[in-house]
């Protein structure tokens, strides 16, 4: 165009210029709306990416403070339990402890009829126990017999005072322990020399011991 | 010696612990103190006499003053402890005491006798 005429030309290429020119801008015109458009979606989105953290952070919160609240619970369940295993395991032991007990109310029961016996029989007792140890220190032993399991024995029975049939000043007046202790101690452990060592020692006067 | 023997380690055992004869020197200031301070005495081969100065330990003359037991001997006040104990003994097999000693004293036969020796 430019060999014909130098004006056509500079139009021509004017009117071509301005022709894609317009293409171009149809192109780009409905891009821009559109980039315009995503832009407010964008911004859309970023307020509800915002509300959404937002609320992502506190239901967080109340998840933390809901765990620590489990971590209690679970502590408090736990502790409930173990208490419940304490209480299944004494309640075991109770109810063992009673059916033991059960057994020994028979023997108890038995005991008991023969202490109120044995009450009874006290007075007798006290009373041999007493003279023995007021009166039989200077006897010998065949002496001692015959006065506290003879005579004193008959005169109890005549006048009806309770007594022990088997009324033993061992038994009595001391205990294997006190007995065992006088043993170590060099006081030989027959009879006589256990009555001495009574004597000896629960009298209310002071010995004098005739020891050759 | 059965009983001197008893005594000595029985006694001796838990507490002081003294061995005396009417013919010690001071015999009675020793007792004093042991009716004092709660310990044993035991005098040894006493004869058919008792001296008459240990009487009121023997009668167990006490009196109560303040809530304190004391025991008047001779002249003079003693506190009594309760765990004081007083033992005699006699090397004499038969002896002759008198009807005051025997009721002051609780006289205890030791003699070993046949039946005992068989048990």
């Amino acid at each position: 165009m430019n060999d014909k005429s130098k004006a056509a030309g500079g139009l021509f290429k004017w009117a071509t210029s301005t022709d894609s020119c317009f293409d171009i801008f149809q192109q780009v015109e409905p891009k821009r709306k559109k980039a315009e458009q995503m832009a407010i979606t964008l911004e859309n989105a970023n307020r509800d990416l915002a509300a959404t953290e937002a609320a992502l952070k506190e239901l967080n919160d109340s998840l933390a403070v809901l765990n620590a609240e489990k971590k209690v619970k679970v502590d408090e369940l736990q502790e409930l339990e173990d208490q419940s295993n304490m209480m299944t395991r004494k309640l075991n032991a109770a109810s063992k402890l009673i059916t033991g007990l059960g057994s020994e109310q028979v023997r108890w029961s038995a005991d008991m009829e023969r202490f109120k016996v044995d009450k009874i029989k006290l007075i007798g007792d006290c009373l041999s126990a007493s003279s023995f140890l007021s009166y039989s220190g200077p006897f010998n032993f065949i002496l001692r017999q015959k006065m506290i399991f003879g005579d004193w024995k008959m005169d109890l029975v005549k006048k009806e005072i309770p007594n022990n049939e088997v009324f033993k000043l061992e038994t009595f007046l001391t205990d294997e322990v006190i007995v065992s202790r006088w043993a170590s101690e060099g006081l030989p452990s027959d009879e006589l020399s256990i009555q001495n060592g009574i004597l000896t020692t629960f009298a209310s006067r002071w010995p004098l011991c005739i020891d050759p | 010696m059965q009983a001197v023997n008893w005594i000595k380690i029985k006694e001796s055992r838990t507490k002081e612990f003294k061995c005396l004869t009417f013919n010690s020197n001071n015999y009675i200031k020793t007792l004093e103190l042991a009716i004092k301070f709660g310990s044993s005495i035991l005098f040894e081969s006493i004869d058919t006499e008792i001296d008459p100065m240990i009487d009121p330990v023997l009668e167990k003359n006490i009196t109560m003053e303040a809530g304190v037991e004391m025991l008047t001997m001779g002249d003079q006040k003693i506190e009594f402890n309760p765990e004081f104990r007083m033992f005699m003994t006699t090397k004499i097999a038969n002896p002759n005491y008198t009807p005051e000693i025997f009721g002051k004293t609780m006289i205890i036969n030791f003699s070993v006798t046949l039946m005992g020796l068989r048990d």
